[in-house]
């Protein structure tokens, strides 16, 4: 209730409401971001938490759940813009963005009625965390993948068929295997057997990474963001996302190692001639695409030192 | 060596990211979440998350999760986007609000001052030498019209050798000038020019102090033009006679 009161008063304009109204938010995002993960959390803890949320976009968000016409025509006014921008940029063209900003409005306010008769809205899910306008871009982003994905299962087009069976094609062993190098069909076979291996023995030591690590190895190769966008997800400097990827390579290699001496029974030597090669393979194979990509890896590294 | 073994598997991390995202294509296509997961974040703790406000425990869970689930990690991806382009807008803006101290502390900032002091005193001794120069340039320029040859000058005045004159009281004619007619050449006009300025040296203090008898409020210099214009024979004005009322 402190903790409650204590946001009313923060807030430059507490929309008249009143602790009891506020306290069952808060109590909301303490259980889920504290009590949670630390059942035993201290009440310094807790306040601490409280102090951090956002007072002036609670209040309003609580004000307009309960029906505070002034609280929605700010919010509206507020933050039209940010829906907007944000619909534009899930969406590929400028009538489905204005159709996405208006279903926003429409699931924030809530289409079905609750029990005690209040409109069941998205809104009741904003704990005051982070701040509102991140909130509504990530309910924009949500809405716009759902419906991306809807349509995606409902509409299949040729063209989409087309498009997986090139992209199967592309993404058989050959990668891994050195394709079209070989014409020694036993040699061949042996080497898509070891670059399954390998592929096998790095998706795991992949999966054996700290969840940090993990991370930062999806957004760098799996999504395609540069090291500074991954760092800005992580929250670390684009320095400190380098030196953390020039390490994650070193244990990467050591776990690939091991696991095909140890599991595949390979020598030492033979995984360190099966890098070299597969590297080799793969560097030919992807040199005319990927080379922007490793001339901006170097750049990278030399900027992060 | 070293860079070799991380280039190797660079390629190779790379090699399984491209498969990586057809795999995810493929399951975006077919069932939407990418394996088996269902409990995705929700737009709170994606928005959190990006902005960089959950720590602790949940954070490490949340990190878990998005580094399973491409929908999440796309979805915080664009909101990490998004906010730093509004972080770097309201830099944009604060910068542009507090621009004039912002400018003023980059002058005087010790890496400008380093420079720009020696500069500007540099350019203020070659001014003041420019000035000097210019000074004494003026000084010879005088010199030489001294040693200019006698010639009749177009400015040749006729004054009455009995009448004095008020400018050039002390100007001697020239001895090639004709008797009874004075020809004031360059020489004699540079040693005239020299003659007034005494002469009003010596005039100001009667001048200034005639000027704080009248009480006017004008300049010295305007009434010492006036006084110029004005004939040096010229009567002096008498003193009104006293009213029979402030008579004794």
């Amino acid at each position: 209730m402190d903790g409650a009161g204590g946001l009313l008063g923060r807030a430059s304009d507490n929309h008249s409401l009143t602790s009891e109204a506020l306290l069952p938010r808060v109590r909301a995002a303490v259980n889920k971001y504290i009590l949670t993960d630390d059942p035993q959390a201290s009440a310094d803890a807790i306040l601490e938490f409280i102090k951090g949320l956002q007072a002036d976009d609670l209040c309003l968000i609580v004000a307009c759940e309960q029906g505070d016409q002034t609280a929605w025509n700010e919010l509206v006014e507020r933050f039209s813009a940010t829906v907007r921008s944000a619909a534009r940029s899930a969406s590929s063209n400028e009538e489905g963005a204005e159709d996405l900003a208006q279903s926003i409005w429409a699931e924030l306010y809530g289409l079905r009625v609750r029990e005690d008769g209040k409109p069941a809205g998205k809104l009741a899910y904003y704990s005051g965390r982070g701040s509102l306008a991140g909130w509504l871009r990530a309910v924009v982003a949500q809405l716009a993948v759902d419906q991306h994905r809807k349509q995606s299962r409902l509409v299949q087009t040729e063209e989409d068929a087309d498009f997986d069976r090139i992209i199967r094609e592309g993404h058989d062993d050959s990668a891994w295997s050195g394709h079209g190098a070989q014409t020694d069909p036993e040699l061949e076979i042996s080497k898509k057997f070891a670059g399954a291996e390998m592929q096998k023995a790095l998706s795991k030591s992949i999966a054996a990474l700290p969840a940090e690590d993990r991370l930062l190895v999806k957004l760098y190769y799996f999504d395609g963001l540069r090291l500074r966008e991954a760092g800005a997800v992580l929250g670390v400097h684009e320095a400190t996302a380098s030196r953390r990827l020039t390490r994650i390579h070193g244990e990467v290699r050591q776990q690939v190692e091991k696991t095909l001496i140890e599991e595949h029974g390979w020598t030492k030597s033979e995984t360190q001639r099966a890098f070299s090669e597969v590297a080799l393979q793969l560097d030919a194979d992807i040199e005319p695409m990927l080379a922007d990509g490793s001339v901006l890896l170097k750049k990278e590294n030399e900027i992060a030192g | 060596m070293k860079q070799a073994s991380n280039n190797e598997i660079d390629l190779l991390l790379r090699a399984l990211g491209r498969r990586g995202q057809s795999s995810a294509r493929d399951a975006t296509r077919s069932d939407g979440d990418n394996g088996n997961i269902s409990n995705h974040l929700d737009a709170d703790e994606l928005s959190s998350y990006a902005e960089g406000v959950v720590t602790g425990p949940a954070r490490e869970r949340y990190t878990q999760h998005l580094a399973e689930c491409d929908r999440c990690r796309g979805i915080v991806i664009t909101l990490s986007q998004s906010a730093g382009a509004t972080v770097r807008h309201d830099v944009v803006k604060h910068q542009t609000g507090s621009s004039f101290w912002s400018t003023l502390a980059v002058i005087f900032s010790p890496a400008v001052l380093r420079y720009a002091v020696p500069a500007l005193v540099v350019t203020a001794m070659i001014g003041i030498g420019l000035l000097v120069l210019r000074q004494r340039d003026g000084t010879s320029l005088v010199a030489r019209n001294e040693g200019v040859a006698p010639a009749p000058s177009v400015e040749s005045k006729v004054l009455p050798p009995t009448q004095p004159s008020s400018g050039f009281a002390d100007v001697q004619p020239s001895p090639t000038a004709p008797s009874g007619i004075s020809v004031y050449d360059s020489e004699t006009k540079n040693r005239q020019v020299l003659a007034d300025d005494k002469t009003s040296a010596t005039k100001a203090p009667s001048e200034v102090g005639s000027i704080a008898k009248s009480g006017s409020d004008q300049p010295p210099a305007v009434a010492e033009d006036a006084g110029a214009a004005q004939p040096k024979y010229a009567p002096e004005p008498q003193a009104p006679p006293a009213e029979p009322g402030f008579s004794n």
